[in-house]
């Protein structure tokens, strides 16, 4: 009986649980696409990262090869592999902002040279187009 | 006293003023430079305001430059020092649009360019200059001057100062590389102007009593800035990121 019930329990951690994971990570990421707030190179990440998780939970065994295969012993270095590839994805998006307001920077700095050079050539100041995002400080 | 003959050793002035929402402080700081220095042309760098800096400034004669966001002082001065380069200044000034710096101050660092320095930094703490900083303020303060004087190889007093004279070869270098976060655009800009092989000076000068900053700035935001610029500095050490001027 309590074997029973104890099998139960690991079916439903390590299927149903990562399988409802990996199928909300696939549907948030497509429809992210979907309302184009997600661009699809990085969409690629998360539905990757979805199949592996989907794999696993149809096949938990697999995990158990698979750390027997690297030679893991204790489970928490799965967490923390986990967590290491979860850092390196952050780190890599931190680059990507970084770069972005390097570009933004200078893109800020051309406008105002431009607009100032535009204003010498008109006699007059540069009245721009009315703005859409007013207090988006 | 900053005046003609002043001017005629430096050549043409360019006052760099960084404001953002100081539509309340500008005209003073504007009439402030007008009566000191006369023959001086001023840029107002519109750091994203709100508040219609840019209409006070150039209604006070003003050239200018509007950034269509909000890019911090490092942003704001390096345009500056773009502007000062494109229109072929001799000496550019750094100038606060708070109503910190005073005008009269001026041809003390103006003075120091012209005697071969490339930056002027105007001192809050040399030759008997009081200033109150608040305490927490002036311990980060000497912690930055200790580590900057020890990158540099110069004794630095008071590298937080805003207050700055550059010389033609400083504004070439500025218009390339100027750091662009808080603290940065003050501290390690000395920094990397001394690893670009420009000259450093400290002047003697006196500034006006802030109404202390904002609770916002408050410490652990204070402690956190304190981190990034120490983590900065030490990574300034090891990797050269500045390339020496000819």
């Amino acid at each position: 009986m309590i074997a029973a019930k104890m099998l139960k329990d690991i079916t439903i951690h390590h299927q149903v649980l990562p399988l409802t994971a990996a199928v909300l990570i696939a549907l948030v990421t497509i429809e992210l696409v979907r309302r184009r707030k997600l661009r699809e190179e990085y969409a690629m990440l998360w539905i990757a990262a979805s199949a592996v998780l989907l794999v696993f939970a149809i096949f938990p065994r697999l995990l158990w090869y698979v750390s027997g295969a690297i030679g893991l012993v204790y489970h928490t270095t799965m967490i923390i592999l986990c967590f290491s590839f979860l850092s390196l994805v952050v780190i890599h998006l931190s680059v990507i902002i970084s770069r972005n307001s390097e570009d933004t920077r200078q893109m800020a700095q051309r406008i105002a040279m431009l607009e100032r050079e535009l204003e010498e050539l008109r006699g007059g100041p540069v009245r721009e187009p009315a703005s859409e995002h007013e207090d988006r400080r | 006293m900053a005046d003609l003959t002043n001017n005629k050793i430096v050549g043409r002035i360019l006052i760099i003023v960084p404001a953002c929402d100081e539509a309340q402080s500008i005209a003073a700081v504007m009439a402030d430079l007008r009566a000191h220095l006369p023959a001086a042309d001023v840029v107002v760098v519109d750091d994203g305001s709100t508040d219609g800096t840019a209409d006070v400034a150039r209604r006070h004669g003003a050239a200018v430059l509007r950034l269509p966001c909000n890019l911090g002082v490092g942003g704001a001065m390096q345009t500056g020092y773009m502007y000062a380069r494109t229109k072929d200044y001799d000496v550019a000034v750094q100038f606060d649009g708070d109503a910190q710096h005073r005008a009269n101050q001026i041809s003390a660092i103006l003075d120091a360019v012209a005697g071969g320095a490339d930056l002027a930094v105007g001192s809050r703490l040399l030759g008997g200059m009081r200033f109150r900083f608040h305490p927490f303020r002036f311990l980060g303060s000497r912690l930055l001057a200790a580590l900057v004087s020890l990158i540099v190889r110069q004794k630095i007093t008071d590298p937080t100062s805003g207050f700055r004279a550059a010389s033609r070869r400083a504004v070439a270098f500025f218009a390339e590389h100027y750091p662009q976060t808080y603290l940065a655009d003050t501290t390690e800009a000395l920094v990397w102007a001394g690893r670009g092989g420009l000259k450093l000076t400290e002047v003697p000068v006196r500034m006006r009593q802030r109404q202390a900053g904002s609770a916002a700035s408050g410490n652990i935001k204070g402690v956190a800035h304190m981190v990034r610029i120490i983590l900065a500095l030490l990574i300034d050490c090891f990797e050269s990121r500045i390339k020496p001027q000819e």
